[in-house]
């Protein structure tokens, strides 16, 4: 017995160890182990504080590793927003560039505001930087420069403006600097389309052959006003001079006749459009000027409105560069800091500690309890600046509506069932060293030496060969099968459905709900998944032990048949009924699906025997639905035109049994062949005695075959039965679960079984009902898994392993 | 098809083997055994003359002897028997032959008659080029793609499955160690699981892994799939090996890994061979898994590429379902049938665990 101040020293020693890994064996004067210990604890560190990420370079190349700590993160609102920031970028990167565009950007403020002077019967003076009246005073220059450039923008660009305004707050003008101002544009506009058509005009041939024949036109008309006469021989002689003479005056007056003529024609709406966007750009870039001096001695302060000036100034090649994500990016700082509570507001919902600043494991265990709690949100407010900037020749830049990622509830899952499982490992080391701790001590107290480390890592090394050969495996199982099981079992429990869809809202834990609507029969999202699970259930069994007994039974059947002795060259009889099972079944199920389509092979050839007129005389085909009685005359309907094998939906029965039967051509050969393995393998004196004792060829088969056979087979019998309830391929490729199979049955089709139903819930697009599906393969799993377990339990191998 | 045509074939077939089977035994009861009587007894009536008349008994037999083989319920019975044997022959054989007819049809939609008037093969040129036309229109496919995508998968399954299953049945049937027992229970838990409960989280986990929409990643979860039964299968197989091998073996001095490279390999080949072509066929019948894993054409695999030619509106083409359908089968049906015996006995040990 130990004394008790040994147990209390051991029991520290241990303590020590499950704080800081190691420690114990530290005390314990046992180096190599407190090293491996402590090893595996910094490991735990460090996957709990440090992230890596890939590095890439300027060509988004591969370019090392980054290291994070999430612990030392700064919450930084703008890094939830896609894109790269431009900001630094463009002030750093693009230095030259900038300095450039912005030496120029003064010279367009200038004139910009020397134009917003004259607006307002004021003079710019570029040398004192200020605006004069009349008489020659400084008019508050700050102030009215803020005041008259807003003005400017009015004028020039009517809508936008006015988004502009609201997004800026800006104060209400008086009337009649607006007159002024639209009076203004009117002229400029007159004047900008006869530019236009001016410009057209003289870069058209057609219009300058025309000022060419109406030349020579005008010069003949002032000839003959002068008297000549067309007719005599000279005229063409006196033309030529008189157009050499008078050539200038004359082209003048041509072209302007011409001109007049060329001007109406160009009203037709394909020149208006034209002229409209030559327009529109035309004031946008006025406009942008008018901007950039307007931003540059408000805003000039932060790096954001630099890359923002330098943007409107025309620094499209640069915008090109970086993408519209960048910009978007840009605007939304832009805009925030003229907005500090929106800012606050998105803060306050995206600064989540256990989000942003906690590491693998404490992330992941937050994530599996709370699923996240900031869904995402849409980030409208700044496409408001998107107004502002120019277009670019070759990106029609247009501000969007950013998707703020919020928390994704189905990936927080799923990385906390990854790191919780990956804590369990870590808690199993961790649990050995404090029980290595506290056993050494007790052992150093006991034989007063330290016991050898080497013997005991020659013993570790020695016993680990087999958790060095199940390592891979089991690293294999735990994160490709147990994990998304784990995964799929949970999503049971949430309600993870097309209407809760990540990364757009959030999932949240619903506990038993998902179950209760189950089995109280009320509606799921409006889909009665409780009447129809019970439906496709009832069915379920129904095709399970139907297709396991006559598949058991055509086996057998079949195998009785073969064996007798009158059937000749057997082999080559058991080779040919044994194909079904030889080719794929799912090729076979295909095969089905394309013979027993409504205008398939089969009906193709029914429909030209008596058959078809034998059902018809019933009918049993070539009524209308709706002629049907119930009962039993319903029961017999095959279809209205043809034989709808696969998708009576007046009569599922006919189609779920049809189903039942053709799965026996897939199920027999194998019980067959099994069966008739048996039957040779009987010992033949068996036979000899009993026939001897005077045994019928029946009593013999009822007393000795059938027993011998099925001893041999029922463990099959139960195999075949799981298989089959989960036999996804018979009902999805033949009949795709129908008939039907639409909302109002929660998608589960006639013919549909849970697995086939599953699967729909799961796979199709348009119906993602996550949640419930995950509900049925937990049912699935509970029925399957008891009578596999009974089964197994009876066999030996558990007996002899358990 | 001529339904009265079918009927006459199939009458004269039940009389010719009736009579076959009816010679036969004439011949057994002279002592004739083999395949010779088979053959001749396929010659109507000759061949029952033959050994009724011409040979001669190679052993006494009694006088009534012969008539018996004539009774009626003797010849009824064999009726019955090849009636019933026929007939499931024909059942058998119709599926294959039609799509054995309609891969070689040259008409587009479906086919409607088991064998095409002008047989083609340009269906199959068709698959092989990846250009044909179907009705009236150029059509494109990726079947090569999608044969080749499946081979990789099937094969490196097929290594990585018999790599880590054998491992682990190894150490699971030879040795004790802590966490043994929760192991073993744990993988006959994992497999009693619908695999569908897996999707969504594989999903998400090849997307996070950039690893979707690639068809060897699909190794890595039909070899983490194969584990958990296999490896029940093969420690049950490997039990049966007297465990005294291992034990003087290891008396010689031979080490763990020695031991079950020089002994417990060569012993259990059988049923790695089992293991080993059903996982290489698994990939080749698997829909579900590529079907939600892989989104482009050119990385699909069979299963889904096949089922898209009579599901998908936009790639229908019969004929091209029915050609690639037989280029799919014929290996696979050969695999089957040349491995059936230990196929058959490896799902049996299957369902007893050993």
């Amino acid at each position: 017995m130990l004394p008790r101040k040994d147990k209390i020293i051991a029991l520290l020693k241990a303590l020590a160890s499950s704080v800081i890994w190691g420690l114990g064996q530290l005390f314990n004067r046992q180096w190599g182990k407190a090293l491996l210990f402590f090893l595996v604890f910094a490991l735990l560190i460090f996957v709990e504080t440090t992230e890596i990420s890939i590095k890439r370079d300027a060509e988004y190349d591969f370019d090392g590793f980054e290291f994070n700590s999430p612990y030392t993160y700064e919450f930084d609102f703008y890094d939830l927003i896609p894109g790269r920031d431009m900001t630094y970028e463009t002030s750093k990167g693009h230095l030259n560039d900038y300095y450039y565009r912005a030496r120029a950007g003064e010279y367009e403020s200038i004139e910009i505001l020397t134009y917003a002077a004259k607006l307002n019967d004021l003079t710019f003076d570029e040398d004192v930087f200020a605006f004069l009246d009349e008489n020659g005073n400084e008019v508050q220059p700050e102030s009215n420069r803020i005041q008259f450039t807003p003005e400017d923008l009015y004028t020039y660009l009517g809508e936008r403006i006015r988004y502009l305004e609201e997004a800026l707050n800006l104060e209400e003008y008086e009337e009649q600097a607006h007159e002024i101002a639209i009076e203004d544009v009117e002229t400029l506009t007159d004047r900008a389309y006869l530019n236009l058509v001016n410009n057209a005009f003289f870069t058209d041939t057609d219009a300058m052959q025309r000022v060419e024949v109406k030349t020579i036109e005008l010069a003949e008309q002032a000839l003959l006003d002068d008297g000549h006469d067309p007719e005599a021989e000279d005229f063409q002689q006196l033309l030529d001079n008189y157009v050499e003479e008078n050539y200038v005056s004359l082209r003048q007056d041509a072209e302007d006749i011409v001109f007049d003529a060329y001007y109406e024609e160009m009203k037709d709406p394909h020149y208006e459009q034209t002229f409209d966007t030559q327009y529109r750009r035309y004031y946008q870039n006025r406009f942008n000027r008018a901007l950039n001096s307007f931003y540059a001695d408000l805003l000039l302060e932060d790096d954001d409105i630099k890359a923002f000036e330098v943007s409107l100034q025309g620094g499209m090649g640069s915008r090109d560069n970086y993408g519209n994500d960048a910009y978007n990016k840009m605007l939304v700082n832009i805009y925030f800091a003229y907005q500090p509570d929106r800012n606050e507001y998105f803060v306050e919902l995206f600064d989540n500690t256990f989000y942003n600043n906690r590491g693998f494991f404490i992330r992941g265990l937050w994530g599996v309890f709370t699923l996240g709690e900031t869904p995402q949100r849409s980030l409208s407010d700044h496409t408001i600046l998107g107004f502002l900037l120019p277009e670019s020749p070759t990106t029609n830049y247009e501000a969007r509506t950013i998707e703020l990622a919020g928390h994704h509830s189905t990936q927080l899952l799923l990385r906390g069932i990854i790191s919780t499982l990956l804590l369990f490992y870590f808690v199993v080391i961790w649990v050995w060293n404090i029980k290595d701790a506290y056993k050494t001590a007790l052992v150093i107290r006991k034989e007063r030496k330290v016991p050898s480390q080497k013997q005991y890592f020659k013993d570790l090394y020695e016993n680990s060969f087999e958790y060095i050969v199940l390592m891979p495996a089991l690293f294999l199982v735990t994160f490709i099968s147990m994990m998304p099981i784990l995964f799929g079992m949970f999503v049971a429990f949430t309600n993870y459905n097309a209407e809760n869809l990540p990364p757009g809202q959030l999932v949240q834990w619903v506990g038993l709900d998902n179950f209760k609507a189950i089995f109280t029969l009320s509606r799921d999202g409006g889909m009665p998944f409780g009447e129809m699970f019970f439906r496709v259930f009832y069915w379920t069994i129904i095709w399970a032990v139907g297709t396991t007994v006559t598949v058991f039974f055509g086996g057998l059947f079949q195998a009785v048949i073969l064996n007798n002795k009158r059937v000749i060259f057997r082999k080559a009889w058991r080779g040919l009924l044994i194909l079904p099972w030889a080719v794929p079944a799912l090729i076979s199920q295909m095969i089905f699906r394309v013979m027993f389509q409504d205008r398939g092979y089969i009906n193709s050839v029914l429909s030209e025997t008596i058959i078809y007129d034998f059902f018809m005389k019933y009918g049993m085909l070539g009524r209308s639905p709706s002629e049907v009685g119930e009962g039993l005359s319903r029961f017999l309907y095959f279809g209205n035109q043809h034989i709808q094998w696969l998708t009576n939906s007046n009569n599922p029965w006919f189609t779920r049994i049809f189903l039942i039967i053709l799965n026996i051509w897939l199920g027999f050969p194998f019980f067959m062949a099994l069966m008739t393995g048996v039957m040779t393998s009987i010992n033949k004196n068996l036979y000899e005695a009993a026939s001897i004792d005077g045994a019928s060829n029946f009593q013999q088969f009822k007393f000795i075959t059938l027993p011998l056979v099925l001893v041999a087979t029922s463990p099959l019998l139960i195999m075949t039965f799981a298989m089959n309830f989960n036999n996804f391929g018979m009902i999805y490729f033949v009949t795709g679960g129908g008939p039907g199979g639409s909302f109002a049955t929660a998608y589960a089709g006639h013919t549909d079984i849970l697995i086939s139903w599953i699967y729909k819930l799961t796979t199709d697009q348009t119906i993602r009902w996550y949640s419930m599906a995950s509900v049925f393969s937990i049912l699935i799993f509970l029925i399957i898994g008891t009578v596999s377990a009974w089964n197994f339990m009876r066999t030996r191998a558990f007996k002899e392993d358990m | 098809m001529n339904f009265t045509l079918i009927f006459s074939i199939m009458v004269v077939l039940i009389l010719l083997f009736t009579s076959q089977s009816l010679t036969v035994s004439v011949a057994e009861r002279k002592g004739y055994k083999g395949i010779l009587p088979g053959l001749i007894g396929f010659i109507p009536g000759v061949g029952m003359y033959y050994y009724i008349k011409i040979k001669k008994s190679k052993r006494n037999i009694a006088k009534g002897s012969l008539r018996h083989v004539f009774t009626p319920s003797n010849i009824i019975g064999t009726m019955f028997i090849y009636t019933e044997l026929i007939v499931l022959g024909f059942i058998v054989l119709v599926p294959i032959v039609y799509v054995i007819g309609a891969s070689l049809n040259p008409l587009s939609g479906l086919p409607r008659t088991i064998w095409p008037d002008e047989p083609t093969l340009r269906n199959f040129r068709f698959l092989l080029s990846g250009v044909g036309e179907y009705a009236g229109q150029e059509v494109t496919t990726e079947f090569t793609s999608w044969y080749w995508n499946t081979l990789q998968i099937a094969f490196f399954t097929m290594v990585f499955a018999v790599l880590f299953i054998t491992g682990t049945a190894y150490v699971f049937s030879r040795y004790k160690f802590k966490g043994k027992k929760t192991g073993l229970l744990l993988i006959l838990v994992l497999q009693m699981f619908p695999s569908f409960l897996a999707l969504i989280a594989l999903f998400t986990l090849f997307h996070t892994f950039g690893l979707l929409d690639q068809p060897l990643a699909l190794v890595i979860v039909y070899t983490a799939g194969a584990i958990p039964f296999n490896v029940w299968l093969i420690k049950g197989y490997l039990q049966s090996i007297p465990k005294e091998l291992d034990e003087s073996a290891k008396i010689d001095g031979a080490s763990k890994l020695t031991i079950f490279f020089k002994i417990i390999l060569p012993l259990s080949l059988p049923i790695i061979g089992f293991v080993a072509v059903t996982q290489f066929m698994a990939p080749w019948m698997d829909y579900i898994l590529p079907s939600f894993l892989i989104i482009s054409e050119e990385n699909w695999t069979l299963a889904v590429g096949i089922f898209a030619f009579i599901e998908d509106q936009t790639r229908l083409n019969y004929p091209a379902f029915a050609a690639s359908a037989i280029l799919v089968a014929i290996p696979i049906t050969m695999l089957y049938i040349a491995f059936q015996r230990y196929l058959i006995e490896g799902i049996t040990a299957g369902a007893n665990k050993g």
